[in-house]
């Protein structure tokens, strides 16, 4: 099983690199609205609870269909409200599904993660739930297969004194309450929505809710362009004498409907039971190694309390506390049940006394020595730090191009020292290839990075290097050619300077230390 | 290419995009692909009480606390039926039918769809009382002061229990119900058969009640 879920990410990584690479040359990469996917369903649900408040100001429970048809024979406040809160609602599918996609491909839902990936499941749930609602509200054909195909589930669980579907025979008039608990249902479903919504970010520091006011604002203004130039009809009245062979039906909320009908009620229970529960096992059949990565953990001895790895850490999961050896005020402690092991906050200690084990500054700067010490390496050469789930997949490209790629995690656990040490080994240009900001899998990392090379964001890249010789790019897994195009780029600049020498004797540890205790906490 | 064309190659795929999910929130989605006319069988109905009932003895009532005190209790079940149609002549379904619950003891609920050919037809529903056994057939016993006190908590009581019985069989299905009738089924109809509860007899409803 665990093979089958590493297939997906794959496919996921390969089809989301392709589609995020030909986005970004569409939009650029600040209003990409792939990697805006989570956000773009908060937009949608705020477009949803605007109409929705309108459009319950003309709702009538005793008259369901008759209310909701002169609302849409009504072009200016009512058809196009209602085609916006329509579409809205289908956008809040599309976007959970990119989502989803990408929270599986960059394996972003095991451990303290598992938290968002189950609640986001649930909140799968209570959106497809509020759709259901929302289409019977209307009582047309649609809404009446919805409610007959429902009612049929639920009167196969013996929960019921009186089977739901009774409703729907046309024995009697449908009464007034099921419209009422409908309505209800779907008012009140949203209130919980929030809830889980602040579960499912409530593990993160920061989070991002909105993405860039123009993107959000261009997405509801299409949708609404596009409810005003194809205006919504009303299907027929349901009627229980009557089936209607074809409905007007949202796939988006129905998509169900043509794999349930015609299969008896426990099957259809046991498929989706079925599929639920793989996907709420999903973090625990995807561990694999990247899982028992180790959390970070402080080197108290180091540790100067200056606060920035706790600043830095997307996670919340570092805690400064109080400390009791006359050295500084407070010591950091990383929570290793929140931890991911992303490692940003080795990039952020400049005495290198935080990371996760074996990837803090130090190891870092051991590994880029034994990286400069290969007697393959050139000096003048341009070294291209690229991150494991972005431009590596370019490698080759980035080879040919003429540049050596030295591999990371992340960018955002890069710390600056090793920038520095690999052009005073020799390195013509440093090129950091960092994700898109919005695409990082561990949230921050471009953003602190690029704040640490260019805003002195701790731990800074120091000043004593040659800022000439350092750039930083973004380019995705997809984008090959930006990233070809960055190294040129640095390889044009510096083609005027002259080639370093290499520093044998250097000890940036010893140096970062200094540094570090100089400055004030 | 040019930031212009770029530029519109944008908005032309976010058109394309946009058009393409509305499209799928309203297309045609096949509701009901047969097209044969249905014939519905659907009601909910009080099934009868088959039981004993016995006159408790004045010992028998005194180990009952005051409050739970009936003169006349009785032991049983619900009645099982079974309902049977027929299309011209040819039988089209027969089933038993009990009441719900665990323990029957609830309404039966009887909800069946049967596709008949359009055209003219004679149908026949039948809804029958299952047999009952010599030993349950004891009927009911009404109750009877029994010599007891009429003290104020039992005072007038045994009429009202009598009552209450009736009251519930009154509301019980009748022990068999019939109704044949002549349709004609258009394509995509639904015809109901259910029980009308005033007339305590299955009716045939073609067209809905007024909502």
């Amino acid at each position: 099983m665990p093979a089958v879920v590493e297939g997906i990410e794959r496919a996921g990584r390969r089809l989301l690199g392709a589609a995020d690479a030909f986005t970004n040359r569409l939009y650029g990469w600040r209003y990409n609205p792939l990697y805006q996917s989570g956000t773009i369903v908060v937009v949608m649900f705020l477009a949803l609870i605007g109409t929705g408040l309108w459009l319950l100001l003309f709702y009538r429970v005793g008259d369901p269909w008759g209310s909701v048809s002169r609302l849409t024979a009504n072009p200016w406040i009512g058809n196009w409200v209602r085609g916006l809160h329509r579409y809205a609602s289908a956008g809040a599918i599309v976007a959970t599904v990119l989502h989803a996609l990408r929270m599986v491909a960059q394996h972003r839902f095991w451990g303290p993660r598992a938290l968002a990936w189950l609640s986001g499941l649930v909140l799968v749930g209570l959106v497809l739930i509020l759709g259901w609602t929302g289409y019977v509200m209307v009582w047309d054909t649609f809404g009446q297969r919805l409610a007959i195909e429902g009612a049929r589930f639920l009167d196969a669980l013996p929960i019921l004194s009186e089977p739901v579907g009774r409703a729907f025979t046309g024995e009697r008039a449908i009464p007034g309450a099921f419209f009422f608990l409908n309505l209800f249902v779907h008012v009140a479903l949203p209130l919980g929505l929030g809830l889980v919504l602040w579960v499912h970010v409530s593990r993160l520091a920061r989070p991002t809710l909105l993405p860039p006011k123009r993107l959000g604002w261009t997405l509801v203004g299409l949708l609404t362009a596009v409810a005003i130039l194809w205006p919504l009809s009303m299907e027929p009245v349901a009627d229980p004498f009557y089936r209607p062979a074809l409905v007007t039906a949202d796939y988006f909320y129905a998509f169900w409907l043509p794999f349930s009908r015609g299969i008896p009620a426990a099957y259809a229970w046991l498929g989706g039971g079925l599929v639920v529960l793989g996907l709420l096992l999903v973090p625990r059949l995807s561990r694999g190694e990247r899982a028992t990565r180790p959390a970070s953990e402080v080197d108290e001895s180091i540790c100067t309390g200056c606060w920035q790895c706790y600043h830095d850490c997307p996670y919340d999961a570092i805690r400064m506390l109080e400390r009791h050896d006359g050295r500084a005020d407070v010591v950091a402690r990383v929570a290793p049940d929140l931890c991911v092991s992303c490692g940003i906050c080795a990039g952020s200690c400049a005495p290198m006394g935080v990371g996760p084990v074996a990837r803090t500054g130090r190891d870092q700067l051991e590994e880029v020595r034994t990286f400069l010490g290969s007697p393959a390496r050139v000096p003048g050469e341009v070294v291209a730090i690229t991150c494991e789930y972005g431009a590596l997949n370019a490698g080759d490209a980035l080879r040919a191009a003429g540049a050596v790629v030295y591999p990371v995690d992340c960018a955002g656990n890069l710390h600056t020292s090793v920038i520095e040490l690999a052009i005073r080994g020799g390195a013509g240009g440093v090129l950091v290839l960092a994700c898109p900001p919005r695409d990082c899998r561990n949230r921050e990392g471009p953003k602190w990075t690029g704040e640490r090379i260019y805003h002195d964001r701790d731990a800074e890249l120091q000043s004593r290097v040659d800022r000439r010789r350092v750039a930083m790019a973004y380019a995705g897994p997809g984008e090959g050619r930006e990233a070809v195009e960055a190294v040129r780029a640095l390889k044009a600049s510096i083609a005027a300077l002259a080639v370093p020498e290499p520093d044998a004797d250097l000890d940036l540890v010893a140096i970062c230390e200094t540094t570090a205790a100089a400055e004030p906490s | 290419m040019t930031k212009r064309l770029v530029q519109l190659a944008g908005a032309v795929v976010a058109v394309a995009a946009t058009l393409g999910m509305v499209g799928l929130s309203r297309a045609p989605l096949s509701a009901y692909p047969d097209d044969t006319p249905v014939l519905r069988l659907a009601w909910s109905a009080r099934p009868e009480r088959i039981e004993r009932c016995r006159t408790l003895t004045d010992a028998e009532l005194a180990d009952v606390p005051a409050h739970m005190r009936q003169r006349v209790q009785c032991e049983g079940r619900s009645a099982s039926y079974r309902l049977s149609v027929s299309v011209d002549g040819r039988p089209a379904l027969d089933t038993l039918v009990t009441g719900g619950g665990a323990r029957s003891d609830r309404p039966v609920y009887v909800f069946r769809e049967l596709d008949v050919p359009a055209g003219q037809h004679e149908v026949v529903v039948r809804f029958e009382r299952e047999k009952i056994s010599e030993a349950e057939a004891g009927g009911s016993v009404e109750g009877k002061n029994g010599g007891v006190a009429e003290d104020t908590l039992m005072a007038g009581r045994a009429p009202r229990e009598a009552e209450e019985r009736r009251r519930r069989q009154g509301e019980a299905v009748p022990p068999l119900m019939e109704l044949t009738t002549n349709i004609s089924a258009a394509v995509r109809e639904v015809m109901l058969v259910t029980y009308d509860i005033d007339r305590r007899a299955l009716v045939l409803r073609t067209r809905a009640p007024s909502q």
